[in-house]
C-alpha cells in the first residue's frame, strides 16, 4: 500500500530568503548541504562527522536532532532538502537540474513522504520525471 | 582652406565658413547630393548624366552637367576647389568633420570597435552620436528618382543604427528605459519585424509578458493584412520562448543563446580602392539583387576575366552596403586562380569564419560537414555580408554559403559559376571590359588631363591597346606617370607592336593573358626592382614583408624596401597594410614565369633557402615572447643574406605569427619543402610552441608529421625523438590519450639508440606533462626528476629549470611541501641570477600553491599577486590566466565566493581565447559550482504538518545557517497554513 499521500491535507509553511551575513565570509550553502547529507546515512541513522568546523558540526547535529522530533516535516535550504516522515529521515544535496525541477514542481515540498520517495529514487540513480511531452512519430530517435 | 559644413541627413544644408549657401533646388542640388554621396570618390560624368536625367536625356547632356557643376562651384565661392575635375569625372573633397554622413560613419565604426571590446556603454553613446546627425528624413527638401534612392538608403541606415543601439541597451539591462521609445517606433514602423522583436524582449524583461505576446499578435495581423506574410522564424522562436516563460532572447541570435558562442561582429573587408570609378550599372544591379533578396539568403556572382576589376567592384560595393549588415562582414580570398598555391581549403575558411563570428577555436569541429553545419547554425538569425573573392568553381563556394534569411553572399570568379545559377539561384553580374569613357577616365586620372589633352590620339590608342582592361590600364598609366619624359605616342607605338596576342585574347573575353602589358612594365624596371618582381614568384603569398623580400634577394632590408617601393610606384604590387606587400595573382603568375625562365635553378633554390631561414629565425624570435618555448635547442645557422623580422614585444610577436602562420604552414605542406629536410624540421620545431599554446592540435600533428618524415629521411634519430614527443603532445591536445601514449612509447624506444641526453630529457619531460594532465602526480614527479637529470647532463639550463619547476609543482600537489619549496628556491635563485622574470614568477606561483595547500591563504594570495604582475608585464596571457585561476581557488577557500568567481571568469576568458580545452573545462567546472551556490542563496522553506509546532525547527535552521555564514534576510515572512 502506498503512503504517498499521508497525513492531513493542511500544513504550516514558511518560505524565506537567505543571504550571506558577509559576502566574502561564507562557507557556501553547498558546504552546508554536504555537511547535513554527510551527517546521515542513506537509511537516516546518524554517522560521525570528521574534519568539519566544530561550530558547524554542532549546528548540523542540532538541525538533525530537531527534525527527528517531528512526525512530518520538510526543510529546504538552497540545494539541501531534508525530509522527515514518521520514522524515515532523508537529506539530499540537489544538483542544478534537480533544484530547477523542485522550483517547477514546488508542491512536492509539501509532502514529506513524496519527497522521501523522490530522494530515494535520485539516490538510486533514477531520473527526474520528464517534463517533455511524449515523442511524436516524426521525431528522430 | 575654407571650412565646410554640409548636411544631407535632413534638409540639404551647406555652409562655407559658417555662412549658409543657398543651393538651387533641382539639378544643382541633385548633382551636389550625388557627389557627396560618393564623398572623396570619383564620379564619372556619364554616371552623373544618367543619375540626373535617367532615360529622359536632353541634347548634349554632358555640357548641361558641366554647366551645373559650374553653378555649384560659383555657389561654393572660396571653397570652389573642393569640386575637382578628374579626367571625365568629378570628385568632391571633404573632411569627415565637414559632412554629417562621414561623421555618422566614423561614430558607427567607433561603436563597432567598442562593442567588440565589450565596452557596451560607450558603444551605445557612440551610436547615439551617430544617430544625432539626423535632423529629419535625408535630403528632405529634394525630389527626383536619384535623390529618392539616396534618401531611402540613408534612412534605412538610420533604422539599422537605431536597432543596434536599442539592442545594446537591452543587453545592458535597460529594458525599462527603452520600452516607451520602442512602442513609438513600432507604431510608425509597424511591419518592421526587428523592432517588434526588440519591443517583445523589452516588455518581457520588464515583466509585461502579456503585452509582449500582444505585440507579436498585432504584428502577425499587420503582416497578414499588408503583406500577406507571416512573422519570420526568429520572431516566432522568440514568441515561443516567451510563451514558455524562458529567458528573454534576442531573435537575432537564436544560435548564440543556445550554443556557448559569444557574438562577435567581424569586419573583414579589405580597404576599398579610393580611385575606384565607373561600374555604376553593375553597382545598381547589385543594389537591386540585395533589395530583392530581402527575407532570403541572397547570392550574387560577379564574373569576368582576370584583371577586369571584379575584386575592386565587390569590395567597393560591400563597403557601400556594409551598414545593412549590422552583424558584420566576412571576406575571404579563396585564391581559386592563384598560380603558386592551391585554392583555399573550405574547412580552413570555415574555421576562420567561425572564429571571426565568435566561436572559440577549441569548439571548431574537425570535419567539413560539421563545420558547414555549425557555420549555418551560427549565421542563422544574423545579418552578415559574405564576400568570397576569386572562387575557382561552384564547388568551392557551396560549403561557404549561408542558408538562413538575412545574410547576403557576393562571389567573384573568372568562372561563370553557372552551377550556382542553376542550383542556388545566384544572380549574376557579368563584368565586361570598361566602357571607352571609363577606360579613358581611368587612364587620364593617372597621367593627368593636360598630358592627355596634348596627346589625345595617343591616349585613345593606348586605351585600345590595353583592351580596356582595368589592370592593364592601371599598370600602363602608372608607368607613363612615372616617365613624364616619354611621349605617349612612343608608348602607344610600343604597345601596338607587342600586344597583338593580348588584344585578341582580351577582346574575345576568353582568357587572361596580358603578358605584353606586364612585360611593358617589367622591362622598364631597374635591375633591382626587376629582381624583386621575379622573386615574388617564389613566395607562397598572399603577401610579404620587407625582411622576407630582403632574404629572398639576399640584400639588406633597405635595398629590398627600395625595390618594393619601386614596384609599388608602378602598381606592380600593392601595400594593403603598413609593411606588407601583395601582388595580383596574374602578375605573380607572370613573375613565376619570369623567374623560371630567367634564373638558374641553383640560384632559385638559394633564394628559397634564405626565405625559409628568414621564417625560422623570425619564428624563433617571436616564440621567445609568446611561449619561451623554442629556447634550449640550437638549430642550424642561417645561410648568409637572411634578414630577420624585428620583433620588439609580445604584441609584435603575436601579430607576426598571426600574419605568417598560413605561410609557414604552406611552406611545410609543399611536396618538397625548400631548404631540405633540416629546414623542414626546424620550421616545425619553431612553430610547435605557438601551436601548443593555441591548442592547435591538428596543425601540430600535421607539422610534426612532416618533421618526423624529414628526420626519418635524413636518419636523424635525435630529431625523430623530438618530433615523436610533439606528436604525442598533438594527440593530447586532440584528446586522443592512447595515440599520445603510443607516440611517446616510440620516442622512448628510440632514445635507447642515441647518446644525446637532451633527447632523453625531452621524452621524460613529455611523459611528465602527460602524467600531469591525467592528475598522476606521482608519475609526473618521477618523470620530472629523470627529465631534470638528463637536461642537466646535456647542459640545457633552460629546459632543466622547466623540469625543476615541474618537480616542485607535483611535489606540492602530493603534499611534499619541503621538497617542493627546495625546488622553487633553486628556480628562484637561478632566475634572479640570470635575470629571467618569468622564472621568478613561476617560483612565486609555486610558493603560492604551497601556502594555499598549508592553509595560509593570505600568504598564497601575496605570492600569486607577485607572479601575476610579472607574467602580465611580459604579456604571457595563459600564465596570467592560470595565476588568476589559482587566486580564485584561494579566495574561494577563504569563503569569498564572489571574488573567486571574478578571478575564474577572467581566467576563463583567456583560456577560451587561446583554445586551451583542458584548462577551460577545469575552470568552468569551478564556475559551475559557484553557480550552484548562487542559485541556492535564493531561497529556503520549512513545511510541517498542521498539528506540529514549527518554531523549534525554525530555530535549528537559523543556527545552522548562522554557522555557515548565512542568515534569513526577510524577517517579515511568517508561517502560513496551506492546503496540499
Amino acid at each position: 500500500m502506498s503512503d504517498s499521500a499521508p497525513g492531513g491535507a493542511r500544513r504550516l509553511r514558511r518560505i524565506f530568503k537567505i543571504g550571506p551575513k558577509r559576502p566574502d565570509q561564507t562557507a557556501g550553502l553547498e558546504a552546508l548541504a554536504r555537511a547535513v547529507v554527510a551527517r546521515l546515512r542513506q537509511d537516516g541513522s546518524p554517522v560521525v562527522m570528521t574534519a568539519v568546523d566544530p561550530v558547524q558540526v554542532a549546528a548540523v547535529t542540532g538541525l538533525i536532532d530537531s527534525i527527528q522530533g517531528y512526525e512530518d516535516a520538510v526543510v529546504k535550504v538552497g540545494p539541501l532538502v531534508v525530509s522527515k516522515y514518521r520514522d524515515r529521515l532523508r537529506a539530499h544535496c540537489c544538483t542544478e537540474a534537480e533544484a530547477l525541477h523542485l522550483e517547477r514542481h514546488p508542491a512536492i515540498l509539501d509532502s514529506a513522504a513524496d519527497l522521501i520517495l523522490l530522494i530515494d529514487s535520485l539516490a538510486a540513480g533514477g531520473l527526474l520525471p520528464s517534463d517533455e511531452p511524449p515523442r511524436g512519430r516524426h521525431r528522430r530517435a | 582652406m575654407p571650412h565646410l559644413d554640409v548636411r544631407l541627413l535632413g534638409p540639404l544644408e551647406l555652409r562655407v565658413d559658417g555662412v549658409p549657401v543657398a543651393i538651387p533646388r533641382g539639378n544643382t542640388a541633385t548633382v551636389l547630393a550625388i557627389l557627396l554621396d560618393e564623398a572623396n570618390g570619383v564620379v564619372p560624368l556619364e554616371s552623373i548624366v544618367r543619375a540626373v536625367y535617367g532615360i529622359d536625356i536632353p541634347q548634349d547632356p554632358e555640357t548641361q552637367v558641366q554647366n551645373t557643376i559650374g553653378v555649384l562651384r560659383r555657389k561654393l565661392g572660396a571653397a570652389r576647389d573642393r569640386v575637382e575635375t578628374v579626367g571625365r569625372a568629378y570628385r568632391f573633397r571633404i573632411d569627415t568633420a565637414e559632412l554629417d554622413t562621414l561623421r555618422c560613419k566614423a561614430n558607427e565604426d567607433h561603436a563597432r570597435a567598442l562593442r567588440n571590446e565589450g565596452r557596451l556603454d560607450e558603444a551605445v553613446a557612440a551610436l547615439r552620436d551617430a544617430l544625432g546627425e539626423w535632423h529629419g528624413p535625408a535630403l528632405a527638401d529634394l525630389s527626383g528618382a536619384t535623390v529618392d534612392s539616396i534618401r531611402r538608403r540613408y534612412d534605412e541606415h538610420r533604422l539599422a543604427l537605431l536597432e543596434r543601439r536599442i539592442d545594446l541597451d537591452l543587453d545592458l539591462g535597460r529594458a525599462a528605459e527603452v520600452v516607451d521609445e520602442l512602442r513609438q517606433i513600432v507604431a510608425v514602423h509597424g511591419t518592421r519585424q526587428r523592432f517588434t522583436a526588440l519591443l517583445m524582449r523589452a516588455l518581457h524583461a520588464c515583466g509585461h509578458t502579456a503585452e509582449a505576446l500582444e505585440a507579436f499578435a498585432a504584428l502577425r495581423e499587420r503582416l497578414a493584412d499588408e503583406l500577406g506574410a507571416d512573422p519570420d522564424q526568429p520572431l516566432r522562436d522568440l514568441h515561443t520562448a516567451i510563451l514558455r516563460d524562458g529567458p528573454p532572447a534576442d531573435p537575432a541570435a537564436p544560435a548564440a543563446s543556445e550554443a556557448p558562442f559569444p557574438r562577435r561582429i567581424p569586419v573583414m573587408l579589405p580597404r576599398a580602392n579610393t580611385r575606384f570609378t565607373g561600374r555604376t550599372g553593375q553597382m545598381r544591379l547589385l543594389d537591386g539583387f540585395l533589395e530583392a533578396a530581402e527575407g532570403t539568403a541572397g547570392l550574387a556572382v560577379v564574373t569576368g576575366m582576370g584583371g577586369v576589376g571584379k575584386t575592386a567592384l565587390a569590395v567597393s560595393w560591400a563597403h557601400r552596403v556594409a551598414h545593412r549588415f549590422p552583424d558584420g562582414q566576412l571576406y575571404f580570398n579563396l585564391r581559386g586562380f592563384d598560380p603558386l598555391a592551391p585554392g583555399a581549403d573550405a574547412a580552413t575558411v570555415l574555421g576562420e569564419a567561425l572564429v571571426a563570428l565568435g566561436v572559440e577555436a577549441h569548439h571548431l569541429p574537425a570535419g567539413l560537414d560539421e563545420r558547414i553545419g555549425l557555420y549555418r547554425t551560427v549565421l542563422a538569425g544574423r545579418r552578415v555580408l559574405v564576400v568570397l573573392d576569386n572562387a575557382r568553381d561552384a564547388a568551392a563556394v557551396r560549403p561557404l554559403l549561408p542558408v538562413a534569411p538575412g545574410s547576403f553572399t557576393l562571389v567573384t570568379s573568372r568562372d561563370r559559376l553557372s552551377g550556382l545559377d542553376a542550383t542556388e539561384g545566384a544572380d549574376t553580374v557579368p563584368l565586361e571590359l570598361l566602357s571607352d569613357a571609363d577606360a579613358w577616365a581611368l587612364l587620364v586620372r593617372r597621367i593627368g588631363m593636360d598630358r592627355a589633352m596634348d596627346e589625345e590620339r595617343a591616349v585613345l590608342r593606348i586605351v585600345a591597346s590595353c583592351g580596356r582592361l582595368p589592370l592593364a590600364l592601371t599598370l600602363i598609366g602608372a608607368w607613363a606617370a612615372a616617365h613624364p619624359q616619354f611621349s605617349l605616342a612612343s608608348l602607344a607605338d610600343r604597345l601596338d607592336t607587342t600586344t597583338n596576342v593580348f588584344r585578341v585574347l582580351a577582346s574575345t573575353d576568353l582568357a587572361s593573358d596580358p603578358r605584353s602589358v606586364f612585360a611593358c612594365s617589367y622591362q622598364a624596371l631597374g635591375s633591382r626592382a626587376a629582381r624583386a618582381f621575379r622573386l615574388f614568384g617564389l613566395h607562397p603569398g598572399p603577401d610579404l614583408t620587407v625582411p622576407a623580400m630582403a632574404s629572398l634577394m639576399g640584400v639588406p632590408p633597405a635595398d629590398a624596401e627600395a625595390a618594393l617601393h619601386e614596384l609599388a610606384g608602378v602598381h606592380l604590387i600593392d601595400q594593403p597594410s603598413e609593411g606588407r606587400y601583395t601582388m595580383h595573382d596574374l602578375l605573380r603568375s607572370y613573375a613565376a614565369e619570369r623567374i623560371t625562365e630567367e634564373v638558374a635553378l641553383a640560384e632559385r633554390d638559394m633564394a628559397e633557402t634564405r626565405l625559409v631561414d628568414h621564417f625560422i629565425q623570425s619564428a624563433q624570435a617571436a616564440a621567445q615572447f609568446l611561449s619561451f618555448h623554442s629556447g634550449g635547442l640550437d638549430l642550424d645557422p642561417p645561410v648568409p643574406g637572411v634578414a630577420v623580422e624585428h620583433i620588439a614585444d609580445l604584441a609584435a610577436a603575436a601579430a607576426w605569427f598571426g600574419s605568417e602562420y598560413e605561410v609557414l604552414l604552406a611552406l611545410l605542406r609543399r611536396p618538397s619543402p625548400p631548404g631540405g629536410d633540416s629546414r623542414t624540421w626546424g620550421l616545425a620545431w619553431c612553430l610547435a610552441g605557438y601551436m601548443i599554446d593555441r591548442g592547435l592540435g591538428p596543425d601540430l600533428f600535421e607539422a610534426q608529421s612532416a618533421a618526423l618524415a624529414a628526420a626519418e629521411r635524413s636518419g636523424d634519430v635525435f630529431k625523430q625523438v623530438v618530433s615523436l614527443g610533439y606528436l604525442s603532445a598533438a594527440n593530447l591536445l586532440m584528446g586522443d590519450r592512447d595515440a599520445s601514449r603510443a607516440y611517446l612509447e616510440r620516442a622512448t624506444a628510440l632514445t635507447g639508440g642515441i647518446e644525446q641526453p637532451w633527447a632523453k630529457g625531452f621524452v621524460y619531460y613529455a611523459l611528465c606533462v602527460q602524467a600531469g594532465r591525467e592528475d598522476r602526480d606521482a608519475d609526473a614527479l618521477a618523470y620530472g626528476r629523470r627529465s631534470s637529470q638528463y637536461f642537466h647532463e646535456a647542459g640545457s639550463r633552460f629546459w632543466e629549470f622547466r623540469a625543476i619547476w615541474a618537480i616542485g609543482w607535483h611535489s606540492a600537489r602530493l603534499g611534499m611541501h619541503a621538497e617542493a619549496r627546495e625546488h622553487f628556491d633553486r628556480l628562484l635563485a637561478a632566475a634572479e641570477e640570470s635575470g629571467a622574470p618569468p622564472g621568478i614568477a613561476s617560483a612565486h606561483l609555486g610558493y603560492g600553491f604551497i601556502a594555499h595547500q598549508e592553509g595560509r591563504l593570505d600568504e598564497a594570495l601575496l605570492h600569486y599577486d607577485r607572479a601575476r604582475e610579472v607574467f602580465a608585464e611580459y604579456g604571457v596571457d595563459p600564465s596570467v590566466a592560470y595565476v588568476r585561476e589559482l587566486t580564485g581557488d584561494s579566495l574561494a577557500a577563504k569563503g569569498a565566493a564572489t571574488a573567486a568567481a571574478a578571478e575564474w571568469r577572467s581566467a576563463e576568458r583567456v583560456y577560451a581565447e587561446y583554445g586551451t580545452t583542458h584548462e577551460l573545462t577545469r575552470v568552468r567546472g569551478k564556475l559551475e559550482d559557484v553557480g550552484k551556490v548562487r542559485v541556492a542563496v535564493e531561497g529556503g522553506l520549512i513545511s510541517v504538518g498542521a498539528r506540529e509546532e514549527p518554531s523549534r525547527l525554525e530555530q535549528a535552521v537559523r543556527e545552522t545557517l548562522d554557522a555557515f555564514g548565512y542568515e534569513v534576510i526577510d524577517q517579515t515572512s511568517a508561517f502560513e497554513e496551506v492546503e496540499r
